[in-house]
């Protein structure tokens, strides 16, 4: 019996070989995407999945219910874990996660090395597993490095690197001598901690003068619990242990008007599952994590897909039921019964969706091992793809639209009533409720989608070419390898480039504006008491003539100028929240003392607020201090618009001799600006390719049900004809049914899309507003598409000999 | 075989009911060939296809091999139909991507036969009917009445009781109508009963009786034989 089924289905598809053409370009790209998308997602949820204690480690993060909101920390300062570990019962084992250093020095060779500094307990905590040297407890050692296979071989080359020494320096203080004591295999790449090199904590420049500071935050806490503690029971226990040991900040805080959360707590130390680490940037801070609403996004996105290509195949199979009815009604005819024909539509169905998912699978394979060759890194998909628990998922996707696609129009045909089949009574209705809702959803989805994208494009648009409050044309961003050498780097090519016509002026800042070629951003706040309040602002480290760099004009005073500079005194310029705080009405001239082991503060300027970070962010109070030893991580050129490439040309060949055997990372601010906001350009790219799969599919689907409309109204047309109609009024007939359709979509979507549109604007802070014009271009463009797909069609029958029509009849 | 008695069957719309078969009772012996004729809209086809178990009739009784059929439902009655009765229609109603011989063998599919029995019986079959030459080719590949040899192939195959046969050279010429209605006869006297729906006075010369109906209704009969 099945292999009679095979046997028909197989005959079937090459029988109507448009139609199965249609439903199999729609079902390829249907599964495409969606197996796409379900890899991606599946990548996405293997994260940290790879360390055997995962459900027992927590990242720790700070929450502060100040009166102006709710804010969290995720960085602590060194006395932090130690106490957590000794005070908190739950806790069994505690890291600090401090980046350490991007540098290692091997036989005079420099080589780009990132190394993390943690405690002994880390490698307990984690499953990196030793492939060579100490396995039982590499990080024993306070002079001990361990190295990742992949960082070995490129300090090392083929010798063997265990008990050789390198040097490093931690926290761009003085290099120190490591040895190297074990070898790990390199990090899972799905993995949120990514290192190449891992040494302790205590090798941190800081660490002497700060190990018992609490304010000095600047490391990230991963705790792992006992056997039987819970996350709750985790979290109360720390609350005591803050209240123990920092009876100070509670009491500031409520001076300052703190409330309490819903949890009582106005500050709280609380836990984060390492599962949901990747899910949480915002909290974990890694940087390699993304939000789960912006998975769900392509889930559903993928989703909507893969529905318009299974509404398609469930149209156009409705609609060419009729030609099947006389089959069906000869089968029930000979005895077959209704389930057994369901059976046989459905593995129909079945064998064409297997078709599209093969193929689409082995297309995805090629796609995604092209792309990781081409890029170099990433997740390997294209092995995941073999995982059986992908596999399962994947087959589940093909079960889920076979079903979807396949059980209606089959479940219908089955109940065909046999002597109307025989009768040849059984046609396509020219309006059916099923056929016309499905075609409305088709194009809703679509039309959203095309809403979507415009809105996105606009917002991404907008984002790009705000005003930060700072000139970002031709102003050119350079990392240095080694911060600690920033200042006298800066002042060297001051020096070099003093004759370039094309270099206006240099300065260096400590933060980047903007995602520069290394990808690295930093934040740093900054808390104090002034004359009994507290202020908070965020803090930068610049060089001399920052001000006429950045293009930034003062309300009151003037740039730095580092014939001043002095290791006693700062020379800080406040932004206008920030000198707002201090409460003075004369602060430019005046020395603060923020702390009484650091030097004041000599405020030389106020300037407006500028956006030193994201337009994702709202402005926040900043101070930007300049001292003669703070390390500069970025140098800033300002050029002009005839030089700028030269200049470019110009910095490339300085560094080379600065920082030499050193690949140069320089860019210009305004494209690094434009990476801030990757994700809203690859959310409107992943927008853009949607719609237009939508509205391609969308159109497919209504261009098959025109043509099987057409040949069951080739009798009308033809009467139609004979009786006087023209072309014109022809077309008009044919297309208004289909044409209207799409019209209750625009309909339906443009709320919709509006809805979704503003409740995504809300997130920025500065955003555009969504205006009743764009809705109606979207409608204007969904209904010109459909009429062009239909309008070929429809003209041509028209257009057809009224006698052939009748006769063909 | 067949005893029908007071069958009913009105076919209803929003405004109008149709009276198709209206209490109409007649008989039907084992062995027996029955034409049954009338004009356009008699009821002839509304009988056979209620005879055949392909519809429900609204009222009355109708009793096969002694069974009243006339309330089973759908399982029911295609288990009863597939096991008792063969179908010869006009328009021959072969599946067009079916082989000859996969037409005639899907009955015996749907009863469940065996592949090798189901192989010895197509190819006796076809042979009977002197199509096993073209066993491999599709419908469209055959001429008329090659269809419809390969079509009382299909209804003989499982050995029924009972061909149902719906105007069977209705869309044939007369030379391969008279070899039709040779097979049926043929067959008929091999024991089969045979109920036969035609305009023809000439194919109704080949039954033992003619049932004549009229508005739903039994006019005459006329016994041949």
């Amino acid at each position: 019996m099945f292999k009679n089924y095979i046997k028909i289905a197989w005959r079937s598809l090459f029988k109507n070989k448009f139609h199965t053409g249609i439903n199999l370009v729609g079902l390829f790209i249907g599964f495409s995407i969606g197996i796409l998308v379900l890899l991606g997602v599946y990548g996405q949820f293997s994260y940290d999945k790879g360390h055997a204690n995962r459900k027992k480690i927590y990242q720790a993060y700070q929450v502060y219910n100040k009166e102006s909101g709710s804010q969290i920390g995720n960085v602590f300062g060194y006395p932090a874990a130690p106490m957590f570990k000794a005070e908190v019962p739950a806790i069994d084992k505690a890291t600090r996660y401090l980046f350490g250093s991007n540098l290692i020095e091997y036989k005079e060779k420099e080589i780009d090395i990132s190394t993390m500094l943690v405690d002994e307990d880390f490698l307990q905590m984690f499953s990196f597993q030793v492939v060579k040297g100490n396995a039982v407890n590499p990080l024993k050692d306070l002079t001990g490095v361990v190295l990742t296979e992949n960082a070995a071989k490129r300090v090392f080359g083929n010798e063997d690197p265990i008990g050789k020494t390198i040097q490093s320096p931690y926290g761009g203080g003085k290099k120190k001598a490591m040895t190297v004591v074990a070898v790990l295999k390199d990090v899972f790449n799905n993995s949120s901690i990514r290192f190449d090199a891992l040494a302790r904590i205590e090798n941190a420049n800081s660490y002497a003068a700060d190990k018992n500071n609490w304010d000095n935050q600047h490391h990230a806490v991963f705790v792992m619990l006992k056997d039987n503690a819970t996350q709750q029971q985790a979290e109360k226990q720390l609350i005591a242990c803050n209240q123990k040991n920092l009876p100070g900040w509670y009491e500031t805080l409520k001076q300052e008007g703190a409330k309490p959360d819903s949890r009582g707590d106005i500050f709280a130390t609380r836990l984060l599952p390492l599962s949901e680490l990747h899910f949480s940037p915002r909290i974990s801070g890694l940087g390699n994590g993304v939000n789960k609403a912006e998975i769900y996004v392509v889930l559903l996105v993928g989703l909507l897909i893969i529905l318009i290509a299974c509404f398609n195949f469930v149209n156009i199979n409705l609609a060419n039921a009729f030609t099947r009815s006389r089959e069906i009604g000869v089968r029930k005819c000979l005895g077959a019964a209704k389930e057994g024909l369901f059976a046989q539509l459905w593995s129909e169905s079945f064998l064409l969706c297997f078709i599209a998912f093969v193929l689409s699978m082995l297309f995805v394979k090629v796609l995604v091992v092209v792309i990781q060759e081409q890029t170099g890194g990433g997740m390997p998909l294209g092995e995941m793809m073999l995982e059986p628990a992908f596999l399962l998922l994947a087959l589940g996707l093909l079960l889920l639209v076979s079903f979807i696609a396949g059980g209606y129009p089959s479940w219908l045909m089955s109940k065909f009533q046999v002597v109307e089949t025989l009768k040849g009574k059984v046609t396509l209705k020219r309006k059916s409720f099923v056929r016309s809702a499905l075609i409305v959803v088709q194009f809703v989805i679509a039309c959203i989608m095309i809403s979507c994208t415009f809105i996105i494009y606009r917002q991404f648009k907008h984002l790009q070419t705000a005003d930060l409050g700072l000139n970002q044309e031709y102003l050119i961003s350079i990392p240095f390898h080694k911060p600690e050498n920033g200042r006298k780097n800066i002042e060297k090519l001051r020096t070099r480039l003093a004759s370039n016509p094309g270099v206006l002026s240099i300065s260096g800042s400590h933060v980047n504006i903007g995602m520069g070629l290394d990808g690295s951003s930093t934040k740093l706040t900054n808390s104090f008491g002034y004359k009994g309040s507290n202020i908070t602002t965020n803090v930068n480290f610049v060089d001399a003539d920052f001000l006429q760099t950045f293009g930034i004009k003062p309300i009151e005073g003037n740039d730095i100028d580092m014939r001043y500079a002095a290791d006693t005194l700062q020379q800080v310029i406040l932004t206008e929240s920030s000198a707002k705080q201090f409460n003075e009405k004369e602060l430019v001239g005046q020395q603060i003392l923020v702390d009484s082991g650091a030097p004041a503060w000599n405020i030389v300027a106020i300037i407006p607020d500028f956006h030193l970070y994201s337009l994702r962010e709202k402005k926040e109070p900043l101070a930007m201090i300049y001292t003669k030893n703070t390390p500069v991580r970025y140098c800033f050129v300002r050029t002009n618009a005839q030089n700028g490439e030269a200049v470019m040309d110009a910095l490339k060949r300085e560094m080379a001799m600065l920082e030499p055997g050193r690949e140069f990372k320089g860019s210009f601010v305004d494209e690094n600006v434009e990476n801030w906001y990757k994700q809203e350009k690859m959310m409107s790219l992943l927008f853009s390719i949607a719609a237009v799969i939508a509205i391609v599919l969308s159109c497919l689907g209504l261009l098959a049900m025109v043509l099987l409309i057409i040949q069951q109204r080739v009798k009308e047309i033809g009467v139609r004809k004979v009786l006087g109609a023209d072309v014109s009024t022809l077309s008009f007939i044919i297309s208004k049914d289909f044409l209207k359709l799409v019209l209750i979509a625009v309909l339906i979507a443009t709320p919709v899309a509006w809805l979704v549109m503003n409740k995504w604007l809300e997130s920025f802070p500065y955003r555009i507003a969504v205006q009743w014009w764009m809705f109606v271009l979207v409608a204007l463009t969904a209904l010109l598409i459909a009429f062009i797909t239909i309008s070929y069609n429809t003209v041509k029958a028209a257009m057809q000999n009224p006698v052939k029509s009748l006769r063909t009849e | 075989m067949i005893k029908i008695t007071n069958l009913e069957k009105y076919y209803r719309t929003e405004e109008v009911e149709t009276v198709a078969l209206n209490k109409l009772s007649f008989e039907v012996k084992e062995g027996e060939f029955v034409a049954v004729m009338g004009p356009s809209g008699c009821g002839k086809s509304t009988l056979l296809n209620i005879v055949g178990l392909l519809d429900d009739p609204d009222g009355g009784s109708f009793l096969f091999n002694g069974i009243e059929v006339a309330g089973f439902n759908e399982r029911k009655r295609a288990d009863l139909r597939k096991h008792n009765i063969g179908f010869v229609f006009q328009s021959f109603n072969l599946i067009d991507e079916l082989t000859v011989f996969e037409n005639v063998e899907l009955p015996l599919i749907y009863t469940g036969v065996k592949a090798a029995d189901r192989k010895v019986r197509v190819e006796e079959v076809l042979d009977k009917m002197q199509i096993m030459h073209r066993r491999n080719h599709y419908p469209q590949q055959l001429s008329g009445g090659q269809q419809q040899r390969v079509a009382v192939a299909r209804a003989v195959v499982n050995n029924p009781k009972l061909i149902l046969a719906d105007e069977p050279t209705g869309n044939l010429d007369s030379s391969n109508g008279n070899e039709v209605m040779q097979l049926l006869t043929d067959l008929n006297e091999q024991g089969t009963t045979i109920i036969m729906v035609t305009h023809s006075e000439h194919d109704a010369k080949y039954s033992h009786r003619i049932i004549r109906m009229l508005d739903g209704q039994t006019v005459t009969e006329n016994i041949l034989v």
